[in-house]
């Protein structure tokens, strides 16, 4: 037991250092991970400024930005990682390993979260100082549980994900792709999602980025009218338990997808 | 015989070009499944166009059907032909060195790399003008906007959308011959860049908000001319204030002057980035990160 | 007695699906559109053994990997790794084996060869002094010392291979599969790689090897024992001197003639001729027959048909048996016949 616990931890680390290397490595990073981002939330900050919409709004988008960086960092450095690795043929390896699937995911995600964490305090600081973005927080200690229960529920939902890259490869990773812009819609990436309708937004709940970045929102907003969805005590626990169940959901999807993968022959089957 | 092999044998310049072509499409759209891509093609346009009009909604409270809102809508709705088009041409390089090992193959082909990365991002023009019919037709439907396009505005219309698309194809071989030169982890740019021109041309709102030197960028680029002369076009009027003196034909012409720059440094980008490849050994090297 | 490895009854079907449409070409299909890779396998590897697995592509050597080192289920049938049940219970065999592959690309370009090495044993909990120590003395025998800080990226084919074949050692593990380690590599990469191979199962008598490959040569001189394995079907089993002694034919001879060029060969309706190997050398206007006869006498009627047919035998010899000549008997073609059949 302690050297399965030992192993992990080492193959937690040894995936995380690729991207930490990587990192100082290849510097170019900078510029793709943090000016392009950067640009992009400069984009949707004038359009609000073009329709006079209150300064707040642009707040939104500027933590918005910063939110995308985790959950891009998700979604293409550790779900879809499953779908680059199978075809490098590097996933053989990893599913030949004594390690759990979880630990490989979790170096993965790890080694990214500095480049991320970089990207997205990047976006907050430059985003806040040219667009002049005044924070009133409520609760840091609040903002903080809520920020790693939201992180947790989307690591949770990501592990989820990469069973279907693990096994349906090409076809997971163009369905992603496809729901990007329905997920920055439907969580309200760039307005309150409690414009969409409460019933609407109640559905989108359903995606802990939703529940999360409202909570985000009112905590940091604390001040102003921010069209709240629920409150944030309510938030917390529906992420709480959105994350036990996205990472319980995770672990289980993973062994069944491995072994229905190991029956059919597609787990190592690459080009599909 | 070796002369008559020669002639007889000789591939035509039109073959390698078709074959490009549909090898972009096979590849675009998800090895030939005309339906997956096609739902590719409309979801994601759908919900960009949705955000926007949420945002419109939520700040302005006015109709979708207003003069300002349709100016956002057809700027997003044609902007989507650059980012397809730039992303796509943007990776073929990544694609074909790192995953399917093929550039090299590509490279000794008589086609020629400039013309293998334009055919390939034809096919991606031919695909996105589904996409961006099917997001106008949805403004008409669902959001009440009107289109005004009369049968005598109809050349100007087709030479500003060709001349677009003739720069949107240089940059995506600007980027697609720089990537050459660059680790697959730069697989991002691409789309970074259509980013920065969607910020600088304007495409959902006024450039007349750039601050400089946005502003002064925004108005060398030909994309700024082509989604303008696209509003005056489709919706009577333009949208940008400071544009408002240009006649059609100076739009039409900036629109020309800087299609041609954009072709000229795209075809001097292409040709830096082969000698470099090859003198660095770079053309066929994998990266792996 | 425990065996390293042990099959029983093993079976693998794959069914419809991209599956089926990359293996139809290669392999057994029957009606049902099913493709039976491996069919009834019984194989029983010995602690300390190096075992070749010998066949043409698609024969079901790499199937047969795979099921051993859990990344597919067999049909039916049993497996056991070190006695443990690799469908039962995966965890606990993935503690006792590794796999190296030729023409394998795996690990990240940005990373040295030492970081690669030390990135994969760390899935198997080995600690860094121990990794270092273990890299260190191999990449000095297989003379990668030199190459310990260069990127993945920079490699060249055999160079990067011999660092794949060092992270499947690394982590010690009680059985190494090695999927066709020699791929694609020069002589003489290849054998260094064969003589690192055989010096650590020396090294190591307690560690067993499975090795599949397609080179009958490799196969001769590194392997314990070899499975001949053929369109799912273990052929036959056994040392490379005995499959040579009871399975290779004592009648072969190689004859030297002018360019053939009207297809197959002059002796293909000639009884006595078991089978025949053709080798055109277009530069030297020469063809060469392998030939396997029914028995010694045959070689005059062979003689006669040439001179019949009005072709000259420039030269004619006999050969001593070879591991090929066994697996010719047994397969009924050679590998370059299977593999131009499987096209």
């Amino acid at each position: 037991m302690k050297t399965d616990l030992n192993t992990n931890l080492r193959a937690i680390w040894g995936r995380a250092y690729v991207r930490v290397v990587g990192a100082n490595r290849e510097l170019s990073w900078l510029f793709f991970e943090v000016t392009l981002p950067l640009l992009a939330v400069f984009a949707f900050a004038l359009i609000y400024r073009g329709l006079h919409a209150p300064e707040q709004y642009i707040g939104f988008v500027v933590v918005s930005g910063a939110m995308v960086a985790f959950w891009q960092n998700i979604l293409w450095a550790m779900a879809a990682q499953f779908y680059w690795e199978k075809e490098m043929g590097n996933l053989e390896l990893y599913l030949i390993a004594p390690v759990s699937r979880m630990a490989i995911l979790l170096g993965m995600a790890v080694g990214g979260l500095f480049m991320t964490a970089i990207r997205a305090a990047a976006i907050l600081i430059i985003g806040s100082w040219i667009f002049g973005v005044h924070y009133d927080v409520g609760s840091w200690l609040m903002l903080l549980v809520v920020f790693w229960v939201t992180m947790g529920a989307l690591y949770g939902l990501g592990m989820l994900s990469s069973s279907l890259f693990m096994l349906y490869g090409r076809e997971a990773w163009h369905t992603a792709n496809l729901f990007q812009e329905p997920v920055y819609f439907i969580s309200g990436f760039y307005f309150p999602v409690r414009s969409l309708g409460s019933g609407v937004a109640m559905a989108a709940s359903l995606l802990p980025l939703t529940l999360g970045l409202d909570a985000i929102r009112q905590l940091l907003f604390s001040g102003g009218p921010v069209n709240p969805l629920l409150p944030v005590r309510t938030e917390l626990v529906l992420l709480v338990i959105a994350m036990v169940l996205f990472n319980w959901a995770a672990l289980k999807a993973l062994t069944y997808m491995e072994r229905l993968g190991k029956m059919t022959g597609r787990l190592t089957l690459k080009s599909q | 015989m070796s002369e008559a092999l020669e002639h007889s044998d000789a591939p035509s310049r039109l073959g390698p070009w078709l074959a490009a072509a549909r090898l972009g499409w096979a590849i675009e759209s998800n090895w030939a499944d005309p339906f997956v891509f096609m739902t590719y093609q409309i979801v994601r346009p759908l919900f960009g166009a949705l955000i926007l009009v949420v945002m419109f909604k939520i700040v302005t409270g006015q109709p979708t059907s207003s003069a300002v809102f349709g100016q956002m809508y057809v700027g997003n709705a044609f902007f989507i032909l650059v980012v397809q088009c730039v992303s796509c041409i943007g990776l073929v390089i990544f694609d074909d060195r790192e995953r399917y090992q093929m550039l090299r193959y590509i490279y000794l082909a008589p086609i020629g790399l400039g013309a293998y990365l334009a055919a390939r991002g034809m096919a991606r023009l031919a695909a996105t003008t589904v996409s961006i019919l099917f997001t106008l037709a949805v403004g008409a439907w669902l959001f009440g906007l009107r289109y005004h396009l009369s049968p005598a505005d109809l050349p100007y219309f087709s030479l500003i959308l060709i001349l677009g698309g003739i720069a949107t194809l240089a940059m995506g071989i600007m980027l697609g011959g720089s990537t050459m030169l660059m680790a697959q982890n730069g697989w991002s740019m691409p789309e970074g860049v259509s980013g920065v021109l969607y910020l600088f041309c304007g495409a959902v709102f006024s450039i007349d908000i750039l601050p400089w030197p946005f502003s002064a960028v925004a108005r060398l680029i030909p994309w700024t001319y082509w989604l303008e002369g696209i509003r005056r076009s489709l919706l009577g009027s333009g949208y940008v204030a400071s544009l408002a003196g240009l006649t059609n034909a100076q739009i039409l012409l900036r629109l020309g002057i800087g299609t041609a720059g954009t072709v000229a440094v795209a075809w001097l980008t292409l040709r830096f980035a082969e000698y470099r490849a090859v003198a660095t050994g770079k053309l066929d090297e994998k990266t792996d990160h | 007695m425990n065996w390293a490895i042990e099959t029983q009854n093993l079976r693998r079907v794959f069914r419809g699906g991209t599956v089926r449409r990359l293996w139809r070409r290669k392999s057994a299909q029957n009606g049902n559109g099913e493709t039976v890779a491996l069919d009834a396998v019984d194989l029983q590897v010995k602690p300390g053994e190096l075992f070749g697995l010998l066949g043409p592509n698609g024969a079901g050597k790499t199937t047969l990997l795979k099921i051993l080192s859990t990344l597919l289920l067999p049909t039916s049938g049993t497996a056991t790794v070190d006695g443990i049940d690799v469908a039962k219970d995966p965890e606990r065999v993935r503690k006792r084996i590794n796999m190296v592959s030729g023409g394998e690309h795996s690990g990240f370009g940005i990373l040295t060869v030492r970081e690669t090495i030390w990135m994969f044993a760390q899935f198997y909990g080995v600690p860094g002094r121990v990794v270092r120590e273990r890299a260190d003395r191999m990449m000095d025998i297989l003379g990668l010392t030199e190459f310990a800080e260069t990127k993945v990226s920079k490699l060249s084919t055999g160079t990067r291979q011999k660092m794949n074949i060092i992270r499947g050692f690394v982590s010690a593990p009680r059985i190494l599969y090695l999927d066709e380690p020699t791929l694609g590599l020069d002589v003489a990469v290849a054998r260094e790689v064969r003589s690192f191979v055989r010096a650590w199962v020396d090294e190591h008598p307690e560690r067993s090897i499975i090795l599949t490959t397609h080179y009958m040569a490799e196969a001769d001189s590194l392997c314990d024992r070899v499975a001949i394995i053929d369109r799912g079907r273990v052929r036959a089993c056994d040392t490379p001197a005995n499959l040579k002694r009871d399975w290779a034919p004592e009648c072969v001879y190689r004859i030297e003639i002018p360019l053939w060029t009207q297809g197959g060969h002059p002796l293909d309706d000639l009884d006595v001729v078991r089978s025949a190997d053709v080798e055109h050398h277009g530069d030297r206007g020469r063809t060469n027959l392998r030939v396997i006869l029914e028995n010694g006498d045959g070689i005059g009627a062979v003689t006669e048909r040439l001179s019949q047919r009005g072709v000259a035998a420039l030269s004619v010899s006999r050969l001593e048996p070879t591991l090929e000549d066994a697996f010719l008997n047994l397969v009924g073609h050679g590998l370059a016949a299977s593999e131009e059949k499987g096209r």
